[in-house]
């Protein structure tokens, strides 16, 4: 138990973690169960089954329906939801604290027990079509996505967490199976509970679900990519053009990451930021701009995103190019180091390509 | 803030435990934000930047028929 922060840990048999920080000044618990394993874990005929697992989770186990899920879950009047990343999948829901034993026995059945009916696979295809469509109908997301590839090639990094439409459409209830009896072992799975119940009960709780999880069979290594330089433009009949710039950033583990937050707080990380102030603010070219940090285990990234009119499309990179040069040529002047230090303090950054559900 | 949620809470202890198997508790993280100088932020510049143009992805009227490898040239 780290006494400061009051958080405790017990570490199952078999390797499942459980990880907690008790609240007692909140009436809610927070329960999410996270599996190290996302979309960068997918060879390319793969590509797709992370995100289309996390769906399929709802979807009836043994002894639930989906509707039975869905009802139970409003029942306790809990929020839940899910969502899967580059290298995590979580199922996470919320509920007052008199309801977090029955939420762990809805969370611990879907996720221990989900029969990944074939029926239920044809009916959530197409929604996961619909989602992708989403992506296709909102240019920003869209821009952002395209990023993977152009900085990342085709390494799992660089596609998309959604899949492939041909994939999609190949993935039945055995691939379904195998791939979550492959990966979901028990020592990349980690439950996190933060609110107001004691360490002890959870462990009571979640440890008889969770202690007959056993260890899949193969785990394979994960690689990290060579960063790219790639451009690539479509068209469509939009008022903006929507532009997306990737640079090589840090990992989640570089001892640089400290410094690499501040750099994207001071660089376009918020309204006094810098690219806010040249492009919006004093040139009025574009509403968004912002930058962004995307770190991973073993690599990362530094983006900006802007919308600008397309014939400010040359102006606006300008700018965005003569900013980054003056990072690389003036010391940041001490006053505005300090007032970034004063911004919000996150440095895992989320991930941004991370999909949710329901 | 994000101390007072219990989701954000969640969260943090799990991306925490998934990556350093522990908590790193956020006072750690605020001495070492409040330890970066000027120069590691030139530094990091300097070495992450060092290797050409940034990939660029565009979307929108006539996207495909500008040609952006030009204007990335500082």
């Amino acid at each position: 138990m780290n006494a400061k922060t009051a958080v405790n840990k017990t570490t199952l048999e078999n390797g499942v973690r459980i990880v907690s920080m008790t609240m007692p000044h909140v009436r809610s618990v927070s329960m999410g169960v996270w599996v190290h394993v996302g979309a960068r874990d997918e060879s390319e005929a793969e590509s797709g089954l992370s995100h289309f697992i996390e769906h399929m989770i709802f979807k009836g186990t043994v002894k639930r329906s989906a509707f039975q899920i869905a009802k139970e879950f409003d029942a306790i009047g809990g929020q839940t939801n899910a969502f899967t990343s580059m290298e995590h999948t979580c199922y996470h829901a919320r509920v007052l604290d008199s309801q977090f034993a029955t939420m762990v026995d809805i969370l611990s059945d879907i996720f221990l027990n989900s029969v990944f009916d074939e029926r239920e696979v044809a009916r959530e295809r197409p929604v996961i079509f619909q989602e992708i469509g989403m992506v296709d109908d909102t240019p920003e997301e869209w821009v952002h996505t395209m990023m993977g590839p152009a900085l990342w090639g085709n390494h799992p990094l660089g596609r998309s967490i959604l899949g492939a439409r041909e994939n999609i459409l190949g993935f039945d209830s055995q691939i379904l199976r195998h791939f979550f009896g492959r990966l979901y072992q028990p020592d990349r799975i980690v439950i996190a509970v933060a609110g107001n119940v004691a360490h002890d009960r959870i462990v009571d709780l979640t440890a008889p679900f969770f202690s007959a999880i056993t260890p899949g069979n193969g785990f394979a290594p994960r690689t990290t990519p060579a960063d790219g330089h790639a451009i690539i433009t479509r068209h469509r009949d939009l008022e903006q053009a929507h532009i997306c710039l990737g640079m090589p950033g840090v990992s989640v583990h570089d001892p640089r990451r400290y410094a690499a937050s501040l750099l994207n707080t001071i660089l376009g990380g918020n309204m006094s930021s810098r690219l806010f102030q040249t492009v919006r603010e004093e040139r009025g070219l574009a509403y968004t701009i912002y930058s962004f940090l995307t770190s991973y285990a073993d690599t990362g990234m530094l983006g900006i995103y802007t919308g600008v009119t397309p014939q400010d499309v040359a102006q606006c990179l300008s700018l965005i190019m003569q900013e980054l040069q003056k990072l690389k040529d003036e010391p940041v002047p001490e006053e505005v180091l300090r007032d970034a230090k004063r911004s919000p303090k996150e440095i895992c950054s989320w991930p941004r390509r991370a999909r949710t559900v329901r | 803030m994000a101390e007072e949620s219990p989701d954000s809470q969640m969260m943090r202890l799990a991306q925490n435990e998934c990556y350093f198997g522990d908590d790193i508790p956020m006072q750690t993280v605020i001495d070492q934000i409040d330890a970066v100088t000027s120069a590691d932020i030139l530094s990091l510049a300097n070495a992450l930047w060092s290797s050409g143009s940034p990939a660029l992805t565009m979307l929108g009227p006539q996207a495909d028929r500008i040609n952006p490898e030009v204007l990335l040239h500082v």
